[in-house]
């Protein structure tokens, strides 16, 4: 009977080492291939102009340049910006529940005349990507009188048709009977909203705050068209404006300013690596 | 009658219990119900009605006009059309676009791919490197870009002394026309790998196990069951994936705008890219105006399927 | 003396969309202080009579009156009613306090009298040391509590339950049935019952509303329902189990010609015992005997007979075998119902 089976535990080994030594090469690589340019971020924001611009290039750092962070401070303001990033993220996660919250609960739970096809609107705008319109949107808030205003960076993104689409999908998911509970309970319907569907839709209301936060956080582009002044700049737009010195790129600058813009989010993704994963995936995965 | 501890009298009996005369609804009251639908999505709908549908009619408008923002808006036609479509530098920038759109689609996919076939099983380690290579995936592309371009400086970067090692001479990364877009396409397939590899891992840890088992009976060989059950198993998230890195690849801009703005000699100029520069920086507002409208037709070309994807997905799934 | 009705429902007709209408021009009455019980097979719109009561769902017309008054427009938070729902419906986001709380912070009772009537109720339910849990975290049972606890402390003019113990299984239903006996005796309050269980309507009902197709069959008594069913429908369904009807030719002339149906019920009849005397005023039935179930304190055999299968229940203590037996039914505890089904009397002449 033995005799049928090929394999002997004691000739398997060689090759198991080889396949486990194999992989856990290849994950050193993977991991350093995603891991390198952060370091190489932070080791430049911290070394002398001269220490960057030496061949062969060096990963350790004896005499760490620490003042290169204020130096940041002297060339952009970045407390105004970082206010303003913080006003316009605020701003626009208000906005936000102020719009989504209502209309996610309308598409789920009343029956209207025209629900389908203004939701199919909604749908429809998810589509229509800022980098298309963001000329004609600027007229218009040119026009108003509204550029460099905090309100042209808030307003367009004042709602979010993605944010309406999940909400709702998981208001729907409210048994019936726990409204009609809530009816009898005298309860009115912004209080069955408050006390009974955001508390039960809180995972969802969570990840969806959190994707806000961060494409809000990290947008560059939209702060970058819609305004002209430094006054109303957002810390992306306020970092990159480091690329523009007369001296060419001072790299160390450049890189501790990186730094500042980064670990917000990187701190925020270290605690809830998880839910933020699982928010970014949600569009891909359902 | 029981007393509470507060020494209120407990009254049990309930008929003898007061209520309140039951309210009637008014006609006020009656109508504010028939409208509260429409009040409660209102906001929302103001807002894609004034900066996304309104902008979309805009654009179409301003695209016949010869404006520079300034001066008085002159209506010319399709004039900025036939100038369009005889401008060689137009298409260049539609070449430009599609092919960083079709080299960072096809690498991504099938970077994400392996990646995704060997993060797969759910162990510890695997889970570490998912949640290390989906960490760029949230870093602003302004960081990103500014990285990238500090590494692919072709005399200090690191990427060239790596390379040197291979002894492969100095690479001018984004000062070579020829391989400038490349280089945008390497820090963008860099940045989504994570995300897309997550996906196709989900979808992976969604094929029944059964049909593994059954192939393993078969004594079928590993890469063959990948071959014949995995890939078409997730053939319709991969697809799904594809459109969504075609339809983002089409909006690219930053990285273009801080790593190289458009150059060397065009070669990395973007149809955003132009429109930004035809409108803020050459105050060619009709002209940037159709340039949107070229964009919003490709869009539509892939979004129309994407679409057709997605309602067929939403059926899967229900 | 005619007891005051505390909710009437007037010419009520239900439909959905476009589709014929599940109930059409009912009419009913549920006295103030019974507790009714609107019995029938599912689907036949006894919790949309319910709904409607509570205000959930609208009628198509007729009005539904509340101690007289038509509340067409008045809210269901408006109607001094509270509700038991099948599934209890218990918000999952609240502890039990805050559960059974929330109606009457809504009703904007004082604090004071909240904290007294929701010790007293928890008191009564027997949740007091599960005020703080979540309902996640309670049995099927402590939740079914909650939820009635939930109603009771609203103080309502009328209690609504829609299959409250279905969730349920036997033991603790039959406890919780008693339970609400009991809560009926204390509280004096109107009590409508929505169920397909005969068990609990029989048990617990003061007055049993026995529907069918949208349709009021009988509604009548317990006892009463049970003594003369007004129709095969009803007859057939009260009682377990139900009563053996067959057609009247069975009777072999007997019965007179207006009588299309003939019935007893089974545990009215028993199996002729060898050398049993057998008084003038019983008929006989041949049968062979299919199955036979004994229960402890009774006994079913199911029979074959050449009218089809009948049951037969005796609360005897000897088994009898399998085998060719004869049925013996008393003429006076035979069932006629006219060609509508109608239930004419009992008593069939001896000829």
């Amino acid at each position: 009977m033995t005799s049928a089976l090929k394999k002997s535990p004691a000739s398997v080994k060689p090759v198991k080492v080889i396949r486990t030594v194999l992989r856990w090469v290849l994950n050193i690589i993977i991991a350093l291939i995603f891991f390198i340019p952060f370091y190489w971020m932070f080791i430049t924001s911290v070394k002398t102009l001269g220490q960057t611009l030496m061949m062969p290039p060096t990963f350790l750092v004896s005499e760490p340049q620490w003042q290169n962070y204020p130096e940041v401070f002297t060339k952009v303001d970045i407390w105004g910006e970082l206010k303003n990033s913080l006003i316009v993220t605020a701003g626009t996660l208000v906005c936000q529940c102020i719009t989504v919250i209502p209309a996610a609960y309308a598409f789920a739970r009343y029956d209207f005349k025209g629900s389908k096809v203004l939701f199919g609107i909604t749908l429809a705008t998810m589509m229509i990507p800022a980098q298309l319109i963001f000329l004609p949107v600027y007229l218009m808030f040119s026009k108003w009188g509204m550029i460099n205003t905090y309100w042209s960076l808030i307003l367009p993104s004042a709602s979010s048709a993605f944010a309406i689409f999940m909400l709702r999908q998981t208001f729907k998911q409210v048994s019936e009977e726990l409204l009609e509970a809530a009816r009898l309970d005298k309860a009115g319907e912004f209080k069955i909203i408050w006390k009974i569907m955001l508390p039960l839709a809180r995972p969802t209301v969570v990840t969806l705050a959190m994707l806000t936060f961060i494409s809000v956080w990290n947008d560059y582009f939209w702060p970058l068209v819609m305004t002209t002044k430094e006054t109303v700049r957002t810390l992306p737009v306020g970092i990159a404006s480091l690329q523009m010195t007369e001296s060419g790129i001072n790299y160390n600058i450049m890189m501790a300013g990186n730094v500042i813009l980064v670990i917000p989010v990187l701190v925020v993704f270290f605690f809830a690596q998880k839910q933020i994963i699982k928010a970014f995936t949600y569009t891909g995965v359902k | 009658m029981q007393q509470t501890k507060l020494g209120m009298p407990v009254v049990s009996e309930a008929p003898s219990v007061v209520r309140p005369a039951m309210k009637q609804k008014s006609g006020l009251r009656r109508f504010f119900i028939a409208v509260r639908p429409y009040l409660m999505i209102a906001p929302a709908m103001v807002v894609f009605a004034l900066f996304l549908i309104y902008p979309i009619f805009y654009m179409v408008y301003l695209s016949f006009f010869d404006w520079n923002m300034i001066g008085e808006m002159k209506f010319i036609g399709v004039q900025n059309y036939t100038n369009m479509f005889s401008d060689s530098d137009f298409w260049q920038v539609l070449g430009n676009s599609i092919y960083y759109m079709v080299m960072v689609v096809i690498l991504e996919m099938a970077l994400s791919l392996l990646l995704a076939a060997y993060l797969n099983k759910n162990t510890r380690v695997n889970q570490i490197l998912q949640t290390i290579a989906f960490t760029p995936y949230i870093t602003s592309m302004v960081s990103v870009a500014f990285i990238w371009m500090w590494m692919m400086d072709s005399d200090y970067g690191l990427l060239n002394y790596f390379l040197s090692f291979f002894g492969v001479d100095p690479i001018g990364w984004l000062s070579d026309p020829k391989v400038a877009m490349n280089a945008l396409v390497l820090v963008s397939v860099w940045k989504g790998l994570g995300y897309n590899t997550i996906i196709i891992i989900s979808a992976m840890q969604a094929v029944p196990g059964y049909l593994y088992e059954a192939a393993a009976l078969d004594k079928t060989p590993k890469w063959k069951s990948f071959y014949k059950i995995t890939l078409p198993m997730i053939s319709p998230s991969i697809f799904f994936l594809a459109l969504m890195n075609i339809i983002s690849a089409l909006k690219v801009f930053e990285t273009v705008n801080i790593m190289t703005k458009g150059g060397p000699m065009n070669s990395t100029n973007t149809l955003v890219y132009n429109i930004y520069q035809y409108g803020f920086q050459y105050f060619k507002i009709g002209y940037a105006s159709a340039l949107g409208v070229a964009l919003m037709v490709v869009i539509g070309i892939f979004t129309l399927i994407y679409f057709k994807v997605l309602s067929k997905r939403v059926y899967y799934s229900n | 003396m005619c007891k005051m009705e505390k909710i009437t429902l007037r010419n009520i007709t239900k439909a959905y969309g476009k589709n014929p209408p599940v109930i059409e021009n009912l009419n009913l009455g549920i006295e103030e202080g019974s507790f009714t019980v609107l019995l029938g097979p599912s689907g036949c719109g006894k919790s949309t009579v319910l709904r409607m009561i509570a205000g959930l769902e609208k009628t198509t017309a007729g009005d539904v009156l509340i101690d007289g008054i038509s509340v067409r427009d008045v809210e269901p938070g408006d109607r001094n009613i509270a509700m038991v729902f099948q599934n209890y419906a218990l918000y999952p986001t609240m502890s039990v306090r805050d559960n059974i709380e929330f109606g009457l912070k809504n009703m904007k009772v004082g604090k004071d009298e909240r904290n007294a009537r929701i010790a007293e109720v928890a008191e009564m339910v027997g949740l007091t040391e599960y005020l703080s849990r979540k309902p996640a975290n309670l049995s099927g049972g402590q939740r079914q509590r909650v939820a009635l606890a939930r109603a009771i402390v609203k103080k309502p003019a009328v209690f609504l339950m829609d299959e409250p113990l279905s969730n349920l299984d036997a033991k603790l239903r039959t406890q919780i049935r008693t339970d609400l006996i009991e809560l009926h005796q204390r509280l004096k309050t109107t009590f409508v019952y929505v169920t397909h269980d005969q068990v609990e309507a029989m048990s617990m009902g003061t007055d049993i509303v026995l529907m069918d197709q949208g349709t009021i069959q009988q509604h009548a008594a317990p006892a009463e329902i049970y003594a003369s069913p007004a129709n095969v429908f009803t007859a057939r369904f009260i009682g377990s189990p139900p009563m053996n009807v067959v057609p009247a030719e069975a009777a072999h002339g007997k019965a007179p010609e207006f009588v299309s149906k003939v019935g007893f019920r089974p545990e009215r009849s028993h199996i002729v015992r060898p050398g049993e005397k057998l008084s003038e005023d019983t008929v006989l039935i041949d049968g062979n005997m299919l199955a036979r179930e004994m229960l402890g304190d009774q006994t079913q055999y199911k029979m074959e007979t050449e009218n089809g299968t009948v049951f037969v229940k005796e609360f005897k203590d000897d088994l009898i075998d399998y085998g060719q037996h004869q049925i013996a039914v008393k003429l006076a505890d035979i069932a006629c119902f006219d060609m509508q089904g109608k239930l004419c009397g009992f008593g069939l002449q001896k000829e």
